[in-house]
């Protein structure tokens, strides 16, 4: 046997919610309704039982530890308040060292030439690098060279016609030099001569007093 | 100075970054969760780290309250999500073919008769646990919401995602089952 109203019964019943008339009205149709008087003693002798449940106390845990694992999503318990208003700049620190780290990975080479800053990236082979190198010092000889023979050709422009007197004045010019260059040579040899030959004067002089020293101890 | 303040002062300062208000916003419903997941969790390590969890998801979306319904129905919209969460990751479910007689529980008052009373209390909350675990979670939810934590059919039709009529019918079929269990066995 069943009652269409058992459900709705047994649920207002024990509804705290449920309003007086309705609950008034709900225990009327249960004394008369024996279907709905056993299922509602059931359910109130259940809810007894429930309701003997008794409270444990919360064991000591971190409470604070659940605000130190996460950040809040706008804000923040126990951090400062913004108070500045250009608040974006903590970024910067975070950003700066993305940018550098950047940076060292794709290898960036910031070169300053004669056409200003440069920026590359990767490590250029060292081939190249000799290989432009060498290439400058080419270009530098040959501009070396350019720049001897003009100031040659200037020179011989300039006394082109010159006289054999400049030209014998010339070669006494060198071979004066080289007679001064030779008194100087034959000078610096008889120096080195000399303190050679006191040199050996003096060792002389050295092996002498040791030998007397030797055999004026043995004596006594 | 916290203690006296109601929930949505301690809410309102704890958002701007009040650790005192948020740790009187704790104290204040812990021991309630806590029994929630004591009932709802296999053991008080269980019930702990659910604990722990809840309040870690309220810390995270508190900016979110807005204050439209009570701090505790959005508490335990929360907490029921973490508890299913974690049934769900530990495969937790009611034991098949219990052979458990709780008939014994319908005279519970044996259990405070004895010498030490708070044990026999505890002995109580255990035989009720082991019951409550016999329930579908679904039912069990039900029990929980309404009973323990006096949620109305609306809110929790709201927080379970169905129909008030479901969670009326959910709720009553929960104290059928349970009588059921309570029933002295052949």
């Amino acid at each position: 046997m069943k009652c269409e109203l058992t459900p709705e019964l047994v649920v207002d019943s024990l509804d705290p919610e449920c309003l007086p008339a309705r609950r008034e009205a709900l225990q009327e149709h249960a004394q008369s309704c024996h279907v709905c008087k056993v299922a509602l003693g059931d359910a109130q002798q259940v809810a007894g039982l429930l309701g003997q449940w008794r409270k444990q106390p919360t064991p000591d845990w971190e409470r604070a530890a659940v605000a130190a694992a996460a950040p809040l999503r706008r804000g923040g318990i126990g951090r400062k308040l913004r108070t500045s208003p250009a608040a974006w700049l903590q970024w910067g620190p975070l950003a700066a060292s993305l940018v550098i780290a950047l940076a060292v990975i794709l290898q960036v080479r910031i070169d300053v030439g004669a056409n200003g800053l440069s920026l590359s990236f990767g490590v250029p082979p060292d081939a190249a690098v000799a290989s432009d190198l060498s290439a400058q010092l080419a270009v530098f000889a040959a501009q070396q060279r350019e720049d001897t023979r003009l100031m040659m050709e200037t020179a011989l422009a300039q006394f082109g016609e010159h006289t054999t007197d400049t030209w014998m004045q010339l070669v006494e010019f060198f071979e004066q030099q080289r007679e001064l260059d030779l008194r100087i040579m034959e000078s610096s040899f008889q120096q080195v001569l000399d303190r050679s030959y006191q040199t050996v004067n003096s060792v002389q002089q050295l092996a002498s007093y040791i030998q007397f020293q030797e055999s004026h101890g043995a004596a006594q | 100075m916290h203690k006296d303040l109601p929930d949505q002062a301690l809410i309102a300062a704890a958002q701007q970054g009040s650790a005192p208000a948020w740790d009187a916003l704790v104290r204040r419903h812990e021991t309630r969760v806590y029994n929630f997941c004591l009932r709802f969790t296999d053991t008080p390590d269980d019930a702990l780290d659910l604990l722990q969890e809840v309040f870690l998801g309220i810390y995270r979306n508190l900016s979110k309250f807005r204050g439209d319904a009570l701090f505790t129905t959005w508490l335990f919209r929360i907490a029921h999500n973490k508890a299913i969460d974690m049934a769900r990751r530990r495969n937790v479910g009611p034991p098949i073919d219990n052979t458990d007689d709780y008939s014994v529980l319908s005279q519970a008052e044996d259990f405070r008769a004895g010498a030490d009373e708070e044990i026999g209390a505890l002995q109580l909350n255990r035989q009720l646990h082991a019951l409550l675990l016999q329930l579908p979670s679904d039912q069990r939810m039900t029990i929980e919401l309404k009973f323990f934590q006096e949620l109305t059919f609306e809110e929790i039709a709201d927080i379970e995602g169905i129909s008030p009529n479901t969670a009326k019918t959910r709720y009553y079929a929960a104290l059928k089952k349970l009588h059921e269990l309570m029933e002295p066995r052949p």
